[in-house]
């Protein structure tokens, strides 16, 4: 059943970023991955794609989980390709709201999309001060940013 | 005396003078999660286990005296040349092999670990034992009570069995052995059984996209209303007794199954539906232990099975006042039947039994020189400690907030850490749990950490009556300062007890964390990432820990700090 789905996504999601349909490209990427994440060369794959077209949607075309979603696969994204930098650095930018969201809401698009992105750091050690600084920073202690 | 649980959830243990030894399950050592013993092509895994568990106790091959082997698969009757080759020794043709039914293993390792020649009932709840067509390979026999209740299919499999145990010996007192019609199954590799086991691995399915997932199902009720579904009646027992799974029902009712496995936390259907599968199953087994306690007269329990991991259940039984005394033991899965099929084994050749305390750590200890031996290999920097320092030092840690490896002593047999292969954090901080989730867990929100404390501060923070000691009982935090990091959305936790007589280290240490904060309490997480088995050695506790995610690592009297 799962492979069914994975395959049938798959095939859509590439047919609508051949299209240049790139917002309803980067959702149907973002589910991809969800459903991936168990294979590590098929994600890669799909994540290649989404930052193929990532940067350029809107976070309004896109509701507020999977825009933080999308963020944070686009650094998760970036760490894989080795622009560690530039992961940091989106994710830096988004904890604060990604969580307050998910201390509100559901919002499993974007915990999925955090998990990844904390996972994808080759040093976990950098993941781990990032992840501490914004939850300082949410709570507004000092040592947050 | 060599037992082995040829199961899904594979494992070896070994008695010596009708006592444990040692016993490790085969995950351990391959690091892959629920590791099968298949005793058929896997010679190297099942010698690798009998070795480990000789080596722990100090014997050799020419020590053993008799195996027991238990399965909920097909019997598959072992000639000695066959068990020699597999277990890498030799195995004289004279030397008994026994088969061991699983419910009574189930049940033999449940008493073993009661007061001496205590009777009671003992309850067996799981997925599925032994065939009933296998009846006649077994090596001991278990003759029914004239008022038995008896549901037994000839083409059927054990679900439920309730023994009565004269303290001595055991007679079946309660047997539900359905057969499953091939053609219907709720996954491909799940039949719709009669079956509470199966009705969790239903709820797993349903739920979280894997039958493997029934302590996930456990964590999700907590956030759901029973009320929701409690019409559905899916879970039933029968005038008679006869316990009864609609799957017709859960097919017609519940119709968005999570295929794709995406995170249900704070969904209020799945949450419904997990609160429905832990409500049934609480209603269903006081039924019948309330009918069994009426036949078998008697005021104690052992409850053992897969289905007896269920804290939430456990408390309810505990609770009831069916019983006054409730035993249970941490190996209560399939890994627990090597233990239970030893132990009936050394029962039936030597007439003997050897009442044990409660306790789980059975697996190997590594000494100094072996430890120091793996961190010097590793390359990372060290130093030496003493009992004091360690505690000190650690103690410290905890309570300025780091997340901290302890690898100390034995290692536990059983699928909960309980302080010698664990994370151990501070649940007084809020940080704490998302940490753990997103980090080094890798988890849904929904599932709570499970605190640690010592056994005679327990009640001043816990409504907990008694001891926990090997985590299989839920109770509710009491007011106090708030505990986030282990308090469940219920209000509710998992509570392991330490009693300084059985971890004198990390009881020290839980009161060195209270004097830094004023509370005992620490939240206990087994040592292993995400999808992995527990750390065994010290080189698996150096491989996590070079990962990053901990801030220090205590290795025996070695402490690490973060790289």
């Amino acid at each position: 059943m799962r492979a069914v789905f994975v395959r049938a996504y798959r095939a859509l999601a590439e047919r609508v970023c051949a299209a240049g349909e790139t917002a309803a490209a980067c959702d149907l990427l973002l589910r991809l991955i969800d459903l991936t994440d168990e294979d590590d060369a098929v994600r890669d794959r799909v994540a290649e794609l989404l930052l193929a077209h990532a940067e350029a949607v809107s976070a309004e075309d896109l509701p507020r989980d999977e825009a933080l979603a999308l963020r944070a696969r686009l650094a998760a994204a970036y760490n894989r390709a080795g622009a560690v930098a530039r992961a940091e650095a989106i994710l830096a930018e988004l904890l604060h709201e990604a969580l307050d969201l998910i201390a509100r809401e559901p919002a499993a698009a974007c915990w999925r999309g955090l998990l990844d992105a904390f996972n994808s750091f080759p040093d976990h050690g950098r993941a781990r001060a990032l992840l501490t600084a914004g939850l300082r920073r949410r709570r507004g202690e000092p040592g947050g940013g | 005396m060599l037992g082995i649980a040829r199961s899904h959830n594979g494992a070896v243990a070994l008695l010596k003078d009708g006592a444990v030894a040692a016993a490790i399950q085969a995950e351990r050592l391959t690091r892959r999660k629920r590791q099968p013993l298949f005793l058929r092509d896997d010679r190297e895994l099942v010698s690798g286990c009998v070795r480990y568990c000789l080596e722990a106790a100090g014997i050799g091959y020419s020590d053993l005296a008799a195996a027991a082997i238990c399965t909920a698969w097909k019997v598959e009757p072992l000639a000695a040349e066959r068990l020699a080759a597999l277990i890498g020794g030799p195995w004289p043709g004279a030397r008994p092999i026994l088969h061991v039914p699983h419910h009574l293993a189930h049940a033999e390792y449940a008493v073993h670990y009661g007061p001496p020649a205590a009777a009671g009932l003992a309850l067996v709840v799981d997925g599925s034992g032994a065939w009933e067509a296998d009846r006649a390979s077994f090596s001991i026999e278990t003759p029914l009570r004239p008022d038995a209740l008896c549901f037994a299919d000839p083409a059927g499999k054990e679900v439920i069995s309730a023994f009565v145990f004269d303290g001595a010996g055991f007679q079946v007192l309660y047997r539900q052995s359905p057969a499953a019609d091939p053609r219907l199954r709720f996954d491909e590799n799940i039949p719709e059984l009669d079956s509470i086991g199966k009705y969790w691995e239903w709820a797993s399915q349903y739920c979280h996209g894997s039958r493997n997932h029934a302590g996930k199902v456990m964590g999700l009720a907590a956030h759901g209303d029973p009320a929701t579904y409690a019409g559905v009646g899916a879970l039933t027992m029968t005038r008679e007794g006869r316990v009864h799974v609609d799957y017709g029902k859960l097919r017609a009712v519940f119709l968005e199954p999570n295929v794709v496995r995406t995170d249900v936390s704070l969904r209020r259907h799945y949450a419904d539906v997990a609160a429905m599968v832990q409500g049934d199953t609480i209603a269903v087994l006081l039924g019948l232990l309330e009918r069994l306690q009426a036949r078998a007269r008697t005021r104690t329990l052992y409850f053992s099975g897969g289905v007896a991991l269920n804290v939430v259940a456990n408390e309810r039984i505990v609770r009831s006042g069916l019983f006054d005394a409730v035993h249970l033991n941490g190996s209560c899965e399939d890994n627990g039947t090597a233990i239970g099929a030893a132990v009936a084994a050394h029962h039936a050749l030597t007439g003997d039994r050897r009442p044990e305390l409660v306790t789980d750590y059975y697996g190997r200890a590594y000494g100094a020189a072996e430890v120091h031996a793996a961190v010097a290999e590793s390359g990372i920097a060290y130093r030496v400690l003493d009992d004091d320092g360690l505690v000190r030092e650690a103690g410290a840690a905890l309570a300025s907030g780091r997340i901290i490896g302890w690898f100390q002593g034995r290692s536990e047999f059983g699928p909960r850490a309980l302080g010698n292969r664990s994370i151990l954090a501070n649940p007084l901080d809020p940080d704490t749990k998302p940490l753990l989730d997103l980090l080094m867990k890798q988890r849904e929100r929904y599932r709570p950490y499970a605190p640690i404390v010592p056994e005679e501060a327990a009640a001043r923070y816990f409504d907990l009556a008694g001891s926990s000691p090997v985590m299989m009982r839920e109770a509710y935090v009491r007011g106090g300062p708030p505990l986030p990091a282990i308090t469940h959305a219920d209000g509710s936790a998992r509570v392991q007890t330490v009693a300084q007589r059985d971890n004198p280290l990390l009881h020290a240490l839980m009161w060195r964390f209270a004097a830094l904060t004023g509370v005992p309490v620490l939240l206990n997480t087994s040592f292993n990432g995400p999808g992995e088995p527990i750390v065994e050695s010290p080189d698996d506790a150096l491989r996590f820990f070079q990962r990053g995610f901990l801030d220090a690592l205590y290795l025996g009297r070695i402490a690490i700090d973060r790289l």
